[in-house]
């Protein structure tokens, strides 16, 4: 699998565990839908797979934006099947390609300064969100690194089989069940407490 | 797909495991802040009273070249000490922002750079800070220096939402545009004073010898992207 800005991910996936109603489940609809479409429709859907894998509410929005570039350009070549499987597959590449370019370009956060900083804590929208999260659970998996947490998010957020991630993080299957494995032992302890 | 324990791992999850996968798999859907796909979608767009905003330290790049891009303000631009964000701009003021900077692969974005004199550092701070906003991935070549133009705003109202309400009396066609592919920066401002301002901004930076028509490109997918005339 290719990496980079330009891939087009155009292979339908499989059926997600998560959810939303699509317009061509069940063939019902064989129409192409456009991109807006796709956003007003599985809008939450994609926000959600999103934050899981960013973490925060910012990331998500610039991640869900990148996707929805990425949706336009490979709707030409997109055909009428499993909506959310081809947007969760799109959204995840999308976060890796991220991860991969954010590591060939590091970044130096800056220090803040306290005489700037107009508001304290996290975003109203992004702490109203974690209220209604088992919070301890979604800061666990945002703390995880990020190879895993994207394994761990296909696996048992969407239910992708180990086959399926494989394909889609273009890794071996061996190394997907080690990130399933050493990403769920993180979160071991959060689940049982 | 397959699905229960195994999930395809070739062996039975231990019971730690299936707690961890039961209680990921039953997270609830995230609910984006209102009307964001809307928005997105150009249904509801800001309506800014003919503010520009140019992300990144293309500003630094313009003011380096000696190039007034903006007809009141270029003594703040240029000084790029401080940008007076505030409600009472007037159409066709523009204001700018100088996000960071990349020398030799590594993103500064803040103090300690070596491009001081060309992008302060207390500007990609405050920027960051009180606005929202972070270094994009628009590079272009100044001389030997990679810059950057940002424009990583996370959403209209974490810019104006603070210190800048947009006027609600705004009219015309204003045009919210991003561009999120290989590059990318963030224009607002009236479709026209967009498309003027991009061109502009490209002729320019193809003055210093760098990557004027990649600019003009992006901007018009992004133009295009959102249903403007290109």
């Amino acid at each position: 699998m290719a990496a980079g800005p330009e891939r087009v991910d155009g292979e339908s996936g499989s059926e997600p565990r998560m959810s939303a109603s699509s317009p061509n489940e069940g063939g019902r609809h064989e129409a192409v839908p456009t991109w807006e479409e796709i956003a007003q429709s599985h809008g939450r859907f994609l926000y959600t797979v999103a934050y899981r894998l960013t973490g925060n509410h910012h990331d998500t929005q610039d991640l869900v934006q990148e996707v929805l570039v990425r949706v336009r350009r490979g709707l030409a070549n997109y055909r009428p099947g499993n909506l959310e499987g081809w947007l969760a597959r799109i959204t995840t590449n999308t976060f890796i390609d991220g991860v991969r370019k954010k590591k060939r370009r590091p970044t130096e956060p800056l220090p803040d300064d306290p005489d700037r900083v107009l508001v304290g804590g996290p975003p109203a929208d992004e702490a109203a969100t974690l209220e209604r999260l088992p919070e301890h659970l979604q800061v666990a998996l945002r703390d995880l690194p990020d190879d895993y947490r994207a394994a761990v998010v296909l696996s048992d957020v969407l239910g992708y089989s180990y086959q399926e991630i494989a394909e889609i993080l273009d890794v071996p299957i061996g190394t997907v069940r080690s990130r399933i494995h050493r990403g769920r032992s993180r979160l071991r302890d959060v689940v049982a407490t | 797909m397959s699905s229960g324990s195994e999930n395809g791992a070739g062996r039975e999850a231990e019971p730690w495991e299936e707690r961890v996968r039961q209680a990921l798999g039953s997270l609830p859907e995230v609910d984006p802040p209102p009307h964001y796909f809307e928005r997105l979608v150009g249904h509801q767009r800001p309506r800014f009273a003919g503010h520009l905003i140019i992300g990144g330290a293309l500003a630094a790049i313009v003011t380096a070249l000696g190039v007034s891009v903006s007809s009141t303000r270029s003594a703040e631009v240029a000084g790029l000490l401080e940008i007076p964000f505030d409600a009472s701009a007037e159409s066709g003021e523009e204001l700018l922002l100088v996000l960071g900077a990349e020398v030799d692969g590594q993103i500064i974005d803040g103090p300690g750079t070596d491009l001081a004199d060309l992008v302060p550092h207390h500007i990609g701070g405050r920027a960051r800070r009180d606005f929202g906003v972070e270094a994009g991935v628009l590079v272009v070549w100044y001389g030997a220096v990679k810059v950057e133009i940002a424009g990583r705003t996370r959403h209209p109202e974490s810019v104006f939402g603070r210190e800048v309400r947009p006027d609600p009396t705004a009219t015309g066609d204003e045009a919210w545009i991003f561009d999120r592919g290989a590059n990318r920066f963030t224009l607002w401002g009236p479709e026209a004073e967009v498309e003027g301002v991009a061109a502009e901004l490209g002729r320019h930076i193809d003055d210093a010898g760098s990557m004027g028509e990649r600019v003009e490109a992006t901007v018009a997918e992004s133009l295009e992207l959102f249903g403007f005339p290109v």
